[in-house]
Formats: structure tokens, C-alpha cells, sequence
């Protein structure tokens, strides 16, 4: 018997291009036929630049009524050609939560912001106040009521903002990205909230690059790739295909079961030098697997004995020591409660711990933005004050653009931090070719792409001497190519003698790039450890708890074990090896 | 887990929402604030009377009176907190006036000037305090202010805390690479300094200011049905008393004004 009722979503042969679509060889949305059925839960998905963006807003109306553009084909919401919908009902039917809760509130309080869009449209107060209620009652929202919004953690703003476009009736959920800047915990709340809705037969289509958490919620994935759909799988199909199939999709893991421990740094203190052409090796290996568009060689003998040339103004072995940190935002309580840790360089540290635990403070604090209450930080047995760790750490941001400041590549090397060879074109030029840069020299760096604007900001904190470089979510967001590209830059780094404390949620990275782990919980390093097949369960357990395996959790849940570079827990430090 | 939910939902859930809508009614009808609308008027006297002549009597009434104001919606710390540094300035500026030293005397010339906007501050921090933003919006449309400055304002005071995170973030990023925006620096290099802090300021505040309306555009902001409101405004017994007791001083202080400048020959 035919099905009668409407796909909640359908494109049929659908192109679309944001200028004049014979204009272009390559329109962003290329000849796209999809059908989602009511109650159905999608995932999309594909590199970066793909166009499933664009498909979202051909969902929710933002095109054509915030962006312009051409299109041919018809895209039909419940059945009703985009062109008839009123855009007031079109709110309605679909609701749309972005990535960034930072720009999606109107209100300081959350029950007004709960309200928002039924007011905007207009509906009786009655309504609203129901429409409310349905929404709180539906996703159980009880305790975000009467709240100040400031004070809401990333994840119950993610779920507010779910709240907001469920009070005015949304049958269609249209999530772009909704957890990248989210924790393990809150990936979780965001998770069991969708799986209420979907149990209420909404259909929910979620763009995503990261995907472990949605391996028992979705129930098709779609990968896109330059504009039309590539492939549609049902979850099982999906969860079937062999990891390096999605992998050469360019697609993230689905499972973080089997993920190995990667990481062939293992540079032995002291000899951060000689380890270094080790790394360089093994390294470039694995970046020809990973990323073959990425144009670096860093495989060639004469680069590595370059840069070791280059960077070899100190190739002693860093010793970076943090004790009894204390610090935080006056008049608020302290947010790092006495951390100490003892790591050395030639190794990339992963900080791990869920959000609000003191990670990116514990960075600010490192790069010198925020000054200390107590406690110190010292490199080389050196203590540094708050100001003069400025240059010798070297905060990367997680939008690193914006810490660009240059009109050129070339010139962004030369501003701020003069090291003693700041002019020294041969180590520019070098490290623009290391860092994947040649033939960009005269760009501007904000018309560079996420990935380069991202090496460069590395590349320049190299430059200016920096020795622990400290790179804040440096994968938030990031498809797997410009992931993997990214633990490319990592161990680069530390073939060249640097100290990289890497903060992330981001399994996947710390598997690849990182051989050391901190685990920062409520101010306080909970324990820290080398990484290794035995110990990446257990940094699994932290990063995804409830996706990993029995055992695996089983790991996670021990008892620390003792550090094996450094001794955490106390204030006074010990030497571990 | 899902078939719990389910069932539960069939039995109970219209129940448990009702229970949540007067959770929420009863939230909303604790919340005791003056009448947006008068608290906007109020502030429109307000600053009149801060522009005449008045007598010391008339100021300390309009301070008292706009601490009862916010007493009212249950800030009294805050309210008794303005009257005793009102009582400050007052002591502060007699003492100065008692002195010939000109520093006192310049002094107490602009405590007195502090008194006479005393009022306007307290009357505006129970705005800001007290009303929600939507009750402010739901206010300024029933006194039929157009929908687009409604909109407009409701975006340009989301803006500001946006504008502010965006400025230390842009200082941040200028710190790490080692730009110091000190005033030497800005003495020396003015353009470079523009450049290194507007540009990339600029630059990140378009960003957001995109993200907040797109969010904006799918919560319907461009709706063409008239705003309504989770609020309701009632205008009480308590608002009437603040909003005569307000209009009587502002009509004494016109009056007076008057007065003085017939005096002084200008009507």
C-alpha cells in the first residue's frame, strides 16, 4: 500500500547557488534529491564546504529569506513547495538550533526566552504560556525555568534554545552542528533530549561532523560531497562499512570502538633532537594515508635537519612545571583549585575533563592572560611571572583567525614578539613551507581557509620562540581531513622540540596526535598518564563516556593510575622518571 | 526507555503540562514590579525635573520616591543601599560648601550636580533591574511604539554584552601575539593600533551579529502579525501612586522653574 502522508522533507532534483546559478560551474547545491519521512532522524554529513549548510537553510527558509541566491527544483516542507510557505509558518513547522549558543538568545532570563518566538508571531497569550509548558513538559526542561541565562552551562543553553523553537510547535528540527563546542556530559543531555522528540515522531535532521554520539539515535546517514549527495546509508549499513570506508569519505568514526592509539612521537626526554627525525618519518606516513591534499612534505630528510637547524636555538629538553596553581575570576569562587603538573617537551599533552573544570582557564593562565592568585609556573626550573610567559607560551585560540593581525601571511610573522631573528627570512620561509603555506605568502591571512589561518597562528607563535604551545579546541567543528591535518601540525611541533598541550573533546585527536594525557577535573589534575593502548580506554572514558565499551568504561571508572610523567595530585612536585 | 515515555505521555502529559503552565503563572505573578510602562514615563519626568531649578526638598522627595520605586519590586537592600549614599553626597557636598579652598568648593559644585541626577540613576537601574526584556518590549508596544524599534532596541541591547565579550577577546588575541594596547603605543602607532584592534573587532562583531539574525529569522522576528507577549501588564494601585506622586513633583519643579526664570526676566 503507497504511503499518503508527506515526506516531512523532500528535495527533488534541487541545485541552488548564492549568485545566478548559470553563472557557475559549481553550484553549492548540485542536483540534490532527498526525501526524510516524518519521524525520521538524519544524519548529514561531509566535508567541510559541502553545502549541507545550505541545504539546512533551504529547510528553515533562511533561503531566500536572509540569503539570495538561484534555484531550480522543488524542495517541499510537509508536502508545500518552499515558495507557498508563509515564513511565519514555516517557523513553526521547523525549528532550527545552530552551533554557537553564544548568538542564539534575545533574553537574559530563560522563560522569556522560551516564549520569544511565540510572541514574535504573535500568538495569544494563552498559547504561549501552553506552548511553553508542552515544551518544558516534552523535553524536561523543569529546572532551566526562571533562570538567568548567564549562568547556564553551553549545554542547557543548547537545550534551551531546543525549548524555544518546541514552544512555538516545531515538527521538523533542523540542528546544525548543535554540539561542537559541547562536553562529553552535554553531547549526552543534547542526545537523550533528541531521542524524546523522535519518540514523539518529529523529524530531526542533524548536520554533524563528529558522529560517535549519534550511533543509536540516527536512522539514516547522508554524506554529502561538492554539492550533490554522495552516499545514503541506514545506520546499520553504516555501522557496517569498514572504518578506512568512511574514513576515505572523508567521514569521522562512528564508533569509537577500535579507535588505536596512534601517536609515534615518543621522543625520549633529552633527546628531543634525535627523536625528532623519528617522528618526522613515521609522521609523514601517516599524513601521505591521511591527507593527501595536504601539499607539506615534511618527509623530506633536508626539512627535518632544517628545522632542527632552525629550532635548535634550545633543543634542551623543556621541563614545564605548574605548581599549586590558583586562579580565577574575582570575586567568584577560584576555578583552578591548586593544579600542579610536571611535563616535558617532545611530547603533545592532552588536557581532557568536561566543561567548567578549568581546562581553558588553566590555558589563559599558561599563556599568561590571567595572572595566577597563587602557586607559579616555571619552565626550565625558571619561574615565569604571568607577563613574561607571554612569547615563551603561545596561546592558540580555538578561532585562531582573530589573532591575526598582519595583511599578509609574510608580515604576519613579523609583528608583536621580535625574537632575536625575527627578520630571519630563510626560517620564515621555511616555516611557511613547513606549515603548509607556500604560495600563500602574500595572501591576507582572513582570506585563508579555517585550516590555514589555523597553522599560520601556530607557525607565527613558533616563530616569536614559543616552546609550549597550548592550543585551545583546535578541532571544534573540523571535518576528519582538517582533523587529521591538525595532528599533522601537532607533531610537526614536536619534532621540532616544542611542548603542546592540546585542550579537546575530541577523541579522535588524542588518539591520533597525542601521547600524553592530563585529565583536569574541578580545578585539580585528577591524574595524568602516558598514553598507550592500555591508557587510551581510559582517556576514552572521559571523552565519550557511554560510548565506549564495558570494559572500556569499566577502565575509566578505576582508580588513577599513577602518573607516569609527572607526579599531579600533590602540591610538591616529584621527578617521575 | 522510548515506550516509557510514550505511555506516560498518553495518560499523563496534558496533566503535567498544565502543572508546568501554572508553575509558570504562578512564577510570573510573583514577580512584583512597577508597570514597565509607568517606569518608562517616570524616567521621562524624571529627567525633566533634573534639567530645572529645584529646591533641595523636591530633590531629596524625587530620590525618596524613586527609592520606594524600587523598594517596591522588592530590592530594598538595593533601595536603602541608594538612600544612605544619597545621605553621603548630600553631608560630602554642605561640608565642601562650608569651605573657601577651591578644591572643596569645585568639589561640592559637582556632588551637587550628582545630587540632582541621583533620582535618574536610581529610577534607571530599577528599569534595568526589574524588567524583563520582554516585558519591556510587551510595554513599549502598548504604548504603540512601532514594531521595528522594538525590534531594533531589543537587538541593540543584546548587542552591547556581545560588543563588550568581542572587545576583550580582540585585547586577548592582541596580548598573545604580544600588541600591547598601552598608551604609548597608541601615541606612537595611532593607525597601526586601529588596525590591530578595530579591524579585527569589526571583523568578529559582523560574524555574531550575523549568527543573531539568522537565529533571529527562524524565531520568527520578521513576522508580520502583531508582537504579544507571555507578560500582562496590570496597572495597579502602587503604579498610580508612583506615577502621580511623580507627575505632582515634576509639575512643582516646572512651575518653580517658571517662576525663577520670570524672575529673571526671561518671561
Amino acid at each position: 500500500m503507497p504511503d499518503l502522508t508527506p515526506p516531512a522533507l523532500a528535495f527533488e532534483d534541487v541545485s541552488f547557488a548564492y549568485g545566478a546559478l548559470s553563472e557557475q560551474k559549481n553550484p553549492t547545491l548540485n542536483n540534490i534529491n532527498l526525501r526524510i519521512n516524518r519521524g525520521e532522524c538524519v544524519c548529514l554529513t561531509g566535508p567541510s564546504g559541502c553545502g549541507k549548510t545550505t541545504l539546512t537553510r533551504l529547510c528553515n527558509g533562511l533561503i531566500p529569506s536572509f540569503y539570495e541566491g538561484s534555484r531550480q527544483g522543488r524542495v517541499l516542507i510537509d508536502g508545500i513547495e518552499l515558495g507557498q510557505w508563509e515564513m511565519d509558518e514555516l517557523c513553526r513547522s521547523v525549528g532550527s538550533v545552530f552551533q554557537n549558543p553564544r548568538s542564539q538568545f534575545f533574553n537574559l532570563d530563560t522563560t522569556s526566552e522560551l516564549a520569544y518566538g511565540c510572541e514574535n508571531l504573535g500568538l495569544a497569550r494563552a498559547e504561549i504560556l501552553r506552548g511553553v509548558a508542552e515544551a518544558v513538559e516534552t523535553l524536561g526542561l523543569q529546572d532551566l525555568l526562571e533562570r538567568d541565562i548567564h549562568d547556564l552551562s553551553g549545554g542547557q543553553r543548547q537545550l534551551l534554545a531546543l525549548g524555544t523553537v518546541c514552544a512555538m510547535g516545531a515538527n521538523i528540527f533542523v540542528l546544525d552542528e548543535p554540539t561542537a563546542n559541547l562536553d562529553a556530559a552535554a553531547t549526552q543531555a543534547v542526545k537523550r533530549t533528541l531521542q524524546r522528540l523522535k519518540d514523539l515522531q518529529k523529524t530531526i535532521l542533524i548536520v554533524e561532523h563528529r558522529l560517535h554520539w549519534l550511533d543509536d539515535l540516527v536512522d539514516r546517514v547522508v554524506c554529502m560531497r561538492d554539492g550533490h549527495i554522495a552516499r545514503d546509508w541506514t545506520a546499520q549499513e553504516f555501522a557496517d562499512l569498514p572504518t578506512d570506508t568512511a574514513a576515505g569519505m572523508g567521514l569521522r568514526r562512528w564508533s569509537l570502538r577500535g579507535l588505536q592509539f596512534e601517536s609515534q612521537l615518543r621522543a625520549t626526554p633529552g633527546e628531543a633532537g634525535a627523536g625528532s627525525e623519528d617522528a618526522a618519518g613515521a609522521s609523514s606516513e601517516d599524513a601521505a594515508g591521511a591527507s593527501s591534499e595536504d601539499a607539506t612534505d615534511t618527509s623530506s630528510k633536508d626539512a627535518a635537519g632544517a628545522s632542527s637547524k632552525n629550532a635548535a636555538r634550545d633543543l634542551r629538553p623543556l621541563d614545564i612545571q605548574a605548581d599549586g596553581l590558583r586562579a580565577g575570576y574575582r570575586p567568584q569562587e577560584d576555578i583552578l583549585k591548586g593544579l600542579s603538573f610536571l611535563a616535558t617537551g617532545g611530547h603533545a599533552v592532552a588536557i581532557i575533563g568536561g566543561n567548567g573544570q578549568g581546562k581553558s582557564t588553566l590555558a589563559q593562565v599558561m599563556a599568561g592572560l590571567i595572572r595566577e592568585s597563587y602557586g607559579g609556573i616555571s619552565l626550565n626550573a625558571r619561574p615565569l611571572s604571568a607577563r613574561s610567559r607571554i612569547g615563551s607560551v603561545y596561546l592558540v585560540l580555538q578561532e585562531s583567525g582573530y589573532q591575526l593581525f598582519g595583511a599578509s601571511v609574510r608580515e604576519e610573522f613579523e609583528i608583536g614578539l621580535a625574537s632575536p631573528d625575527a627578520g630571519d627570512q630563510a626560517q620564515i620561509a621555511d616555516l611557511i613551507q613547513r606549515f603548509g603555506l607556500s604560495g600563500r605568502e602574500e595572501r591576507h591571512p582572513a582570506s585563508l581557509s579555517g585550516g590555514e589561518k589555523q597553522r599560520l597562528a601556530v607557525a607565527v607563535g613558533v616563530h616569536a620562540g614559543a616552546r609550549l604551545l597550548v592550543l585551545d579546541e583546535p578541532t571544534s567543528g573540523l571535518d576528519r581531513a582538517n582533523m587529521r591535518r591538525c595532528a599533522d601540525e601537532i607533531r610537526r611541533l614536536v619534532q621540532l622540540g616544542c611542548c603542546v598541550f592540546v585542550i579537546t573533546h575530541d577523541a579522535e585527536l588524542v588518539a591520533a596526535a597525542c601521547d600524553q594525557v592530563i585529565e583536569v577535573a574541578d580545578g585539580r589534575v585528577r591524574s595524568a598518564y602516558d598514553l598507550s593502548d592500555e591508557t587510551l580506554p581510559r582517556a576514552l572514558g572521559v571523552l565519550a563516556p557511554g560510548y565506549a565499551d564495558d570494559d572500556v568504561m569499566a577502565a575509566a571508572n578505576a582508580p588513577p593510575r599513577e602518573a607516569a610523567f609527572g607526579i599531579a595530585r600533590q602540591a610538591s612536585l616529584g621527578i617521575a622518571r | 526507555m522510548s515506550v516509557a515515555i510514550r505511555s506516560w505521555r498518553k495518560t499523563g502529559s496534558r496533566l503535567r503540562a498544565q502543572d508546568i503552565e501554572r508553575q509558570i503563572e504562578r512564577s510570573l505573578a510573583k514577580r512584583r514590579s512597577v508597570d514597565p510602562r509607568v517606569q518608562i514615563v517616570i524616567l521621562v519626568m524624571i529627567n525633566l525635573m533634573a534639567t530645572t531649578p529645584t529646591p533641595a526638598a523636591l530633590d531629596i522627595a524625587g530620590v525618596v520616591l524613586a527609592a520606594a520605586t524600587l523598594a517596591y519590586s522588592g530590592r530594598w537592600a538595593g533601595a536603602a543601599k541608594w538612600l544612605v549614599g544619597y545621605a553621603a553626597v548630600w553631608v560630602t557636598a554642605t561640608l565642601c560648601s562650608l569651605s573657601a579652598d577651591p578644591f572643596f568648593v569645585s568639589v561640592g559644585a559637582m556632588l551637587m550636580m550628582l545630587r540632582k541626577i541621583y533620582a535618574v540613576a536610581i529610577i534607571a537601574t530599577t528599569l534595568v533591574s526589574t524588567v524583563r526584556v520582554g516585558e519591556l518590549a510587551y510595554a513599549l508596544q502598548r504604548l504603540h511604539i512601532p514594531r521595528l524599534v522594538i525590534v531594533a532596541l531589543s537587538v541593540v541591547l543584546r548587542f552591547f554584552p556581545t560588543l563588550a565579550a568581542e572587545a576583550s577577546a580582540v585585547l586577548a588575541a592582541m596580548k598573545l601575539r604580544g600588541i600591547r594596547l598601552s598608551l604609548g603605543n597608541i601615541l606612537r602607532h595611532p593607525l597601526r593600533m586601529i588596525e590591530h584592534f578595530a579591524v579585527p573587532l569589526i571583523l568578529r562583531v559582523s560574524v555574531v551579529t550575523d549568527e543573531i539574525s539568522r537565529a533571529a529569522t527562524v524565531r520568527g522576528i520578521d513576522s508580520k502579525h502583531a508582537r504579544t507577549s507571555l507578560y500582562e501588564l496590570k496597572t495597579g494601585v502602587a503604579d498610580w501612586f508612583f506615577l502621580l506622586g511623580f507627575a505632582a513633583l515634576t509639575l512643582v519643579s516646572a512651575v518653580l522653574a517658571r517662576d525663577s526664570l520670570t524672575l529673571m526676566g526671561l518671561f
